[in-house]
Order: C-alpha cells, then sequence, then structure tokens
C-alpha cells in the first residue's frame, strides 16, 4: 500500500482513531501491530520477506541480550552480530553489484571466477529482498552498537524491539534513527490525542504531498525526456535536467520525508529531520550536513568516528606526526581525508550497487570537500588580493549556486542509468552551446505544455518562499499564528492543488519514491 | 474559562475544516466530472428526470443513444422515452444501469438492445468506456458493482476513486464544465449522428446457425430479465439495424433463444427493415449506427409496436411532461440543421430559419440580422453590428495583415471569420450551435 494512497490515509485515521482510545501500556502493541502489517503490504505480502524480516530482527535481538558489561564473549558476540547485519544487507543489496565486480575481474585474468551457485545466490537476494533494507539494518547496527557501548540498554522484549525497528512510517525511507530517540516515545510515553498535533501533524503531510505530486512528477517528466534522450537534448538542456533533477529528487525524499514526520507527529511520535533547506548552503560540506541528515549523521557516529578512533589511524596520526611535522592537520590532514575518504564511499554504495552511485554521490563529493580544504588558503587570498567584499548578500549568493552546481553534477550519476552515462551526458552537454532554447518553444517540447510549466513554477516559487521562512522558524507557527480563516484558506488551496493538479490516478505516470527502493 | 472552551473551539475548528475539504471535494469532482454524451450525460440527465416520468427506457450501447429518437416516439405516440446506455456497454453495464434507473422510474417496458452481445468479445470493456458508462452513475452500491464487475483488480482500485481518474480534465475545463449546460432534464439521452454512409444490405434469410455469446454475456442478460420480471416490468431484447455479419446474426440467434427460454420478446430488426423502409444506402452513419434519416424511420416503426402492444398513456400536451417537448424541439431543430448544411440555395435557407435562428448576413455594403424571420438590426459602410438578446454577438468588418477584407461574426466567445461578400451566418438558438456560412 503507497503512502500517498487514498486507502492509507483512511486506514491511518481509523488506526489514529483506536490509537488514541487506548491505554498507555497497549498502545505499543497496536503500533507494531500496525507496522507489521504495514510492512507486509510493502513487502508486497510476501511470506519470505516477512520471514528474513523476523529472522534478522530475532538475530538482533538475541545478540543484544548478550552484551551487558559482565558477560566476557560480548565483543565476540556484538561483532558476530554486526557481521551478520552486514553480510546480510550486503548479500541482500550488493549480491549483483559483487557478482558484476567479480566477473570484471576474471576477465581480466581471462578466468571465470563465477558459477552457477554465485548466480543463483545473486537471483534469490534480489527476487527476495526484504523491502526498506538499507534503512532498517542502519537502525538495527546503530541499535546493537549502541548497546556495545552502553549508551543503550538492552530491550528484554523481542516486541519492543521488532517494533523500534519496523515502526511504520520509518519503514517507507526513514529516517534513519537511534535508539535513544525513540526508546521514551515508543514505549514510555502516554500520547492522548492533541488537536493541535494532529493538525499540524496533516499539514506537514500535506505539504509532502504537493512537493511530490504537483512538483517533483512534474520536474520528473522533464527530467526523463532529457536523461533518455541526451543524445538529442544536449547543451544546456543537461544542466536543465541536472538542476531539474536535484529539486526532483528533493521534493521527492523530503516530501515524503514531511509525510512520514507529519503522520508521526499526529501519534505523538516526533521523529528527527532528514533535511534542513540544503540549497541555502554555501559549501557542499555543509550542503550535507543538510541533506539526508539521518545517514551522515549514522556515517559519522558509527563509521567515521569508530574509523578515526581505530588503531590504524591512530598510528596514521603519529606517522602524519612525525613526517609532516607538529600541525599537518592544519595544511594536510591525510588521516581526516582517508576516513572521509571510508564515510563517502559509504554513502555512494548506500545510494545503490552501481559505480554512478559510488562515484557521483560519493567519491566525487569526498574529492571536492577535500579539495575545497586544501585550496582554501589559495581562496582566502583570492579574497584578499581582489578586495571580494564576503559580508555581502551577493557573496553569499555565489557561495550558494557554486554549491548547487558542484551538487548537480556529482548528483546528476545518481541519476544516470550508468557511470559511462553520466559521462557521456557532461560530454553532450558542453558539445553544444544552445542558449537559443530559453527564448524560442523548445522548453515546451519536454513534455510539459505552458500550463504545466506555469503550475511548476508557482509550485517552485511557493517551495523557495517556505524554504525562506524555514530558515528561520517552523512554518507551521508561522501559519498558526494567522487567523484561522487564513489558515483555512492556506489548507483549502493547497488541498485543491493536490487533488486536482497532483500527478495521481489513470492519466498520470506518477512514479514510486525514489528513496523509497533502497 | 479559556480551559473550558478549548475543546469546543477546536471541535467546531475541526468541524469547518472536514467541512471545508468536503466542499472542495463535492465541489471540484463536480467541475471535472466526466462529460460525454457516450454514456455519462446519458446518466446524469437521466437522474433530473421526474420520478416515475419514463414510460419506456431504452438500454444497451450507442446503437440505442443514435438510433432511438425520443422526440419521433414523443411527437408521434406521446410516448415519454429515455436512452439510458453507454458507448460498446455490454450486458453487465446495462443489467447496473437498469437497476440504478428503478430506483426512481416505474417504466411501463424495458427495451434493451442486444447487438454487443454479437459484436464484441469481452470481458472488460475498455478503459474509456468503462469509465463513461459508470461514471454518470452516483457514487452507490451501484456503481462500485459495475466497476468491480467491469474491472481487473488495481483498475476496479484506481476508478473506484473517481478522482484519480477525472482530475486530469482540468487540462480540458471549459466554460461548459461550470456551467453544465447540456446536463438538464430536458435532454433524453438522444445522441444521433449526421454523417450519411452507404453500406451493404446484409442478407440474413438463411442463417439460422446459432453460436453462443460469452459466458458472461450470457449470465447478464438472463440477469437483466430477471431483474425486470423482479419489477414487474414487461422486458422486449431487441437488435436494432446495422450492417450485420454472419457470425453476428449467429450470436442474435442465440439470443432468441435465450429469449424464448425465459419467456420474453425479441426483435430483431435486422431481418424486419423492409418494414420500415430502410435504405441502408442512405439511413446508416457507420457500419454500426444509424442517422437522422434512419433513426426516424427506426424509431417510427418501434413506436408503432410498442403502442400496439402495451399499454402505453399518450403525455402529449401535459403540462408535467414539457421536457419531452423540449426534447422535441431540440431534435427537430438538429434535423432542420442538418438539411440547412445540405442546402446551397440562400433563399431556401432564409425560408427554413424564420423561427428560431439568427442570420447575420452582408449585402453589399450593407449588413443585418436577421432574428425569428425579421430584420432587427442594420448596418452601412465600417459596421459593427451587436446582438444581444438572448445570445451575445457582433458582426463586423476587418481586414487581415494581407490588407483582405473580411467578416468576422463573434458569437458567444466563438469566432467565424469569412472573406468579405454577400453571406449569411446561420446561428441556432434553440440548441444554442453555430450551423453554417453560405456565400449568395
Amino acid at each position: 500500500m503507497s503512502i500517498i494512497s487514498l486507502q492509507f490515509f483512511f486506514l491511518f485515521f481509523i488506526i489514529s482513531v483506536i490509537y488514541f482510545l487506548l491505554p498507555a501500556k497497549v498502545q505499543w502493541i497496536w503500533l507494531l501491530i500496525v507496522s507489521l502489517g504495514f510492512y507486509y503490504s510493502q513487502m508486497y505480502y510476501s511470506v519470505a520477506g516477512i520471514i528474513y524480516f523476523l529472522v534478522i530482527i530475532f538475530v538482533n535481538w538475541g545478540g543484544t541480550q548478550f552484551l551487558s558489561n559482565d558477560n566476557p564473549k560480548r565483543k565476540i558476540i556484538y561483532i558476530s552480530v554486526l557481521m551478520f547485519d552486514v553480510i546480510t544487507l550486503v548479500l541482500f543489496k550488493y549480491s549483483k553489484f559483487l557478482y558484476e565486480i567479480i566477473l570484471a575481474v576474471g576477465k581480466l585474468f581471462n578466468a571465470d571466477l563465477t558459477n552457477d551457485i554465485c548466480g543463483l545466490i545473486v537471483y534469490y537476494t534480489q527476487e527476495n529482498c526484504p523491502e526498506r533494507i538499507s534503512y532498517f539494518m542502519l537502525i538495527l547496527i546503530a541499535y546493537i552498537t549502541d548497546v556495545y557501548w552502553g549508551k543503550s540498554k538492552a530491550l528484554k522484549n523481542p516486541g519492543k524491539t521488532l517494533l523500534f525497528a519496523s515502526y511504520f512510517p520509518l519503514m517507507t525511507s526513514g529516517p534513519i534513527v537511534t535508539f535513544e530517540q525513540m526508546e521514551n516515545q515508543l514505549f514510555g510515553e502516554k500520547h492522548r490525542f492533541s488537536y493541535d498535533r494532529y493538525v499540524r501533524g496533516m499539514e506537514r503531510v500535506l505539504w509532502g504531498l504537493f512537493k511530490k505530486m504537483v512538483i517533483s512528477e512534474r520536474l520528473a517528466v522533464i527530467v526523463s525526456r532529457i536523461y533518455d534522450h541526451y543524445e538529442v537534448y544536449n547543451g544546456l538542456y543537461i544542466f536543465i535536467a541536472a538542476a531539474a533533477f536535484a529539486f526532483q529528487l528533493y521534493c521527492d525524499f523530503s516530501g515524503l520525508m514531511d509525510i512520514v514526520l507529519g503522520i508521526s507527529e499526529v501519534l505523538g511520535i516526533n521523529l528527527p529531520e532528514n533535511f534542513n533547506t540544503p540549497f541555502y548552503s554555501v559549501n557542499l560540506s555543509e550542503f550535507w550536513r543538510r541533506w539526508h541528515i539521518t545517514l551522515g549523521g549514522f556515517l559519522r557516529d558509527y563509521v567515521l568516528y569508530p574509523v578515526q578512533r581505530s588503531k590504524g589511524f591512530k598510528n596514521l596520526r603519529k606517522w602524519c606526526k612525525n613526517n609532516l611535522g607538529k600541525g599537518y592537520e592544519k595544511k594536510y590532514n591525510i588521516p581526516l581525508y582517508l576516513s572521509l575518504l571510508v564515510s563517502w564511499f559509504l554513502i555512494g554504495l548506500w545510494h545503490g550497487g552501481g559505480w554512478n552511485y559510488i562515484f557521483g554521490v560519493g567519491l566525487y563529493m569526498w574529492a571536492v570537500i577535500v579539495i575545497g580544504e586544501l585550496l582554501s588558503p589559495f581562496f582566502g587570498w583570492i579574497v584578499r588580493v581582489l578586495h571580494i567584499n564576503t559580508e555581502c548578500a551577493s557573496y553569499t549568493l555565489f557561495l550558494r549556486l557554486r554549491t548547487f552546481l558542484l551538487f548537480i553534477f556529482g548528483l546528476s550519476f545518481f541519476r544516470a542509468n550508468t557511470l559511462k552515462d553520466g559521462f557521456l551526458m557532461w560530454k553532450a552537454a558542453f558539445f553544444r552551446f544552445n542558449p537559443w532554447i530559453f527564448f524560442d518553444e523548445s522548453l515546451f517540447n519536454l513534455g510539459l505544455d505552458r500550463r504545466e510549466w506555469g503550475i511548476l513554477i508557482f509550485g517552485l516559487i511557493l517551495l523557495f518562499v517556505v524554504s525562506f521562512i524555514s530558515q528561520k522558524r517552523d512554518v507551521r507557527d508561522f501559519i498558526k499564528e494567522q487567523n484561522f480563516v487564513a489558515r483555512l484558506a492556506v489548507f483549502a488551496v493547497i488541498f485543491i492543488m493536490i487533488i486536482v493538479y497532483g500527478y495521481y490516478g489513470a492519466d498520470f505516470n506518477a512514479a514510486d519514491f525514489i528513496y523509497g527502493r533502497f | 474559562m479559556e480551559k473550558s472552551t478549548k475543546p469546543v473551539v477546536n471541535f467546531i475548528k475541526a468541524v469547518i475544516i472536514i467541512l471545508v475539504a468536503s466542499i472542495i471535494v463535492v465541489g471540484t469532482s463536480r467541475i471535472l466530472v466526466l462529460k460525454s454524451e457516450d454514456g455519462i450525460n446519458q446518466f446524469q440527465a437521466f437522474y433530473k428526470q421526474p420520478e416515475n416520468s419514463i414510460d419506456v427506457i431504452f438500454s444497451g450501447s450507442s446503437k440505442v443513444f443514435c438510433d432511438i429518437a425520443t422526440g419521433v416516439l414523443w411527437e408521434n405516440y406521446g410516448i415519454t422515452a429515455y436512452d439510458l446506455a453507454g458507448a460498446e456497454a455490454p450486458s453487465w453495464v446495462s443489467y447496473y444501469q437498469l437497476k440504478e434507473a428503478f430506483k426512481t422510474q416505474k417504466p411501463k417496458v424495458i427495451c434493451y438492445e442486444v447487438s454487443v452481445a454479437a459484436m464484441y468479445d469481452m470481458l472488460y470493456q475498455a478503459n474509456n468506456w468503462a469509465t463513461d458508462n459508470s461514471y454518470g452513475m452516483k457514487w452507490n452500491s451501484n456503481r462500485i458493482d459495475l466497476l468491480k464487475i467491469d474491472s481487473e483488480e488495481d483498475a476496479f482500485y484506481e476508478r473506484l476513486n473517481p478522482f484519480n481518474i477525472m482530475h486530469g480534465r482540468y487540462k480540458d475545463l471549459n466554460e461548459n464544465d461550470f456551467t453544465n449546460v447540456r446536463n438538464t432534464a430536458n435532454y433524453k439521452g438522444f445522441d444521433p449522428r449526421e454523417t450519411i454512409v452507404e453500406v451493404n444490405t446484409p442478407d440474413l434469410c438463411d442463417i439460422s446457425d446459432i453460436e453462443p455469446c460469452t459466458e458472461k454475456e450470457d449470465i447478464y442478460i438472463r440477469k437483466i430479465i430477471e431483474l425486470a420480471k423482479q419489477e414487474n416490468v414487461p422486458i422486449i431484447l431487441f437488435a436494432s439495424p446495422y450492417e450485420s455479419p454472419e457470425e453476428d446474426q449467429k450470436i442474435l440467434n442465440y439470443v432468441r433463444t435465450i429469449a424464448d427460454e425465459e419467456g420474453v420478446e425479441f426483435i430483431d430488426f435486422n431481418r424486419e427493415y423492409d418494414k420500415f423502409g430502410m435504405d441502408y444506402s442512405k439511413d446508416m452513419s457507420d457500419g454500426g449506427h444509424l442517422n437522422f434519416s434512419g433513426n426516424y424511420k427506426f424509431t417510427n416503426y418501434f413506436g408503432s409496436i410498442l403502442k400496439e402492444k402495451y399499454d402505453i398513456p399518450d403525455h402529449c400536451g401535459d403540462k408535467n411532461y414539457t421536457s419531452w417537448d423540449w426534447d422535441l424541439a431540440l431534435q427537430n431543430y438538429e434535423r432542420n440543421n442538418l438539411k440547412i448544411k445540405n442546402t446551397e440555395d440562400a433563399t431556401e435557407i432564409l425560408t427554413m430559419t424564420q423561427n428560431g435562428y439568427i442570420v447575420f448576413g452582408t449585402n453589399g455594403e450593407k449588413a443585418y440580422i436577421i432574428d425569428n424571420g425579421e430584420v432587427v438590426s442594420e448596418g452601412e459602410g465600417s459596421f459593427r453590428l451587436p446582438y444581444t438578446k438572448g445570445e451575445d454577438a457582433f458582426l463586423f468588418k476587418e481586414w487581415n495583415d494581407k490588407g483582405n477584407r473580411l467578416i468576422s461574426l463573434f458569437i458567444n466567445d466563438e469566432e467565424h471569420i469569412e472573406y468579405y461578400g454577400n453571406i449569411l451566418f446561420i446561428y441556432d438558438t434553440v440548441n444554442h450551435v453555430f450551423v453554417r456560412s453560405i456565400y449568395y
């Protein structure tokens, strides 16, 4: 069942009514039943998928039961469960990618390094991969690690562990939560009905639907037309497509997050934010701190910091100090760059088993950030020599534009079918200079007519206005301060735009959420 | 004080929000609702008919709303008939349409046209027809049951929510969607065809073989008969004339066996066309539908059968049935418009447009407007003649960018431009349609 279907919202209304009628002690049980039902529907009612899911949860729950400080074998148990999680994730999500790598390596040495069993494993894991595995596995890895580190206590009740990993709003596309964030909200507090919270939550849901159905789906038409025919739509079309894809992905993913956070807010459970107006960032590091925040947070806390604290990195830092001198961090912080490399590689890989992901949203981003760091003295020198005023709005705008262009270049590989396609597309971008497309009727040949462009531009302007206000305060607080009639008018306009101009139903080829496939 | 009133205030606010949302849903759905004379308009206007005012319901496919001229039945026999049909509608569609119809009407006879069972072999209708034939119905159990029986599972859930189907119409909205002028009680479902296509006269005398129709058609034809029996309304199964091939005729023979088994009448007009003077070279608009000439002859004959076999009162002159007068007028004007289109003699056209027409004309440098046969406005030279009585029109001279003189008629936001000369523009004020222009 799609989270943006009428059936879902109808069911959600009933679910919420029952939820608020139940006593505090059993509210989590109701959420568990609902979550399992929702996940079962997400798995297209596959019993095998649900069994895999339950086995994974059970192993993690079982592992955490033996991670108490007085258990001498806790480290080996932690590593075993961690390995189980990682291998499960790799098998289900990356077996095809690994198979392709093995095939390619074999070709280099003129040998076939695979056999039928490998093929069978790939087929089986691809066919039976539990949905949303990339999200709940990271949640579980964070959980067992927190328990191992002593940051969180182990849940004795397997049902509660099951709910923590399968809480239904999360089983769409995250956010990736920690046990600390969820424990009290899921199992401690009594959630009573609150009119204000219900309205606020649904306002956010509505805004998410608007972003997905009115803006993102229209951008998808332009993006698909250009990406699928970049040989024809070359030159400046490619820049249009890259920019459009960035906004498409943002509206798609952040729209889904608005829906997820909104429905969870209705239930009294506040989930962490995943976006914080990223297009207003002035550099790429900041951009990624404001884009898919919980994934970045996970990698920072559970990959980057542990890697930096590892023995190998300690030795490396020692080596750098001895060979590059004290204060090497200011010039060439090699250990930091290497640990970031690991993180960025994993970010790329998380987005998909393909070199286009690893390059575009991984290594390229890493390279830009590191080069930016290395060249920062040079940039500083230019600013000083040319007497550039860095304290004015135009300079901030320049930085934002630069960040945006750097981001969309990398992100374009995310959308490309392969790494090669990504490069060929950019080759086509610089192959031709065709500025007339902005003046003749060319832009109306991208699948959207004048009316559709009008709706899209209206949506984007609204998005920018909301994002602009969001930088300073929650837009919903701003709306709440207005008179009830004004608030109602905002609701009515957005609601009408969704039901009339939204992409859904028979005449529209509306797509699933992009991040829903991870 | 504030604490005690807050829940009440919140409750009122919640009610207002739900109310506004409901108004938006209902309002937008009324504007966006599918409009088509292939089934939708027929059903929506049906709901506007006064209760128990229809004596004969004609049910079936497009052959019903093209072939059965309700105006002819009214004019010649005083029969209040309604074409409640949908394009390519199979028997299961007609079954649920009739079920819905019985909620408000208790007709004296049901006439069910069966040709679709012979012409098509389908399990479900094509997407557009499936919605056209169900979306005119109110959203109730009959509509849901119809969608269920006429859709594959995924399509059913999609069609269940009308917004899934109709919100895409925002691209095509026009004035009619907001005013909905066609959807009135005066409309009795008739949607005639104008073209004349010469088709072969079928020779069916020797075809006695029987070929069964699909099981689903079989089941629902019987269910229609059963429904009529339950409602205690006589039913006639019939096949209206068309270019029926041998294969179809075998299936129609099978339908006859169903009718015999069920003890109801079946009339295959493909075998009786000579009785009403049907001429396949002039009376068809395509292989499957009659044109104006054909539907007149056929309906008139059908009416005589109905009048002879059933006790159907003559409502002519009854002031409670004036909407049928309007229906007749609309049809008569449509017939007249067709004649005007096929006439090249301007004098004759002026004679044909004495009532219910506006004629905008020029003669040399003079211009004039004739309303119901009388000149109501004249101009000369650089004229700009307005007409505001019921219609909003202007007739004026202009020049195009190549320096040619033009004569333009703007009427109800439509523009008709011709080169300047002695010309007549004919407008039908009953159907509110521009008929034609003609030089003389």
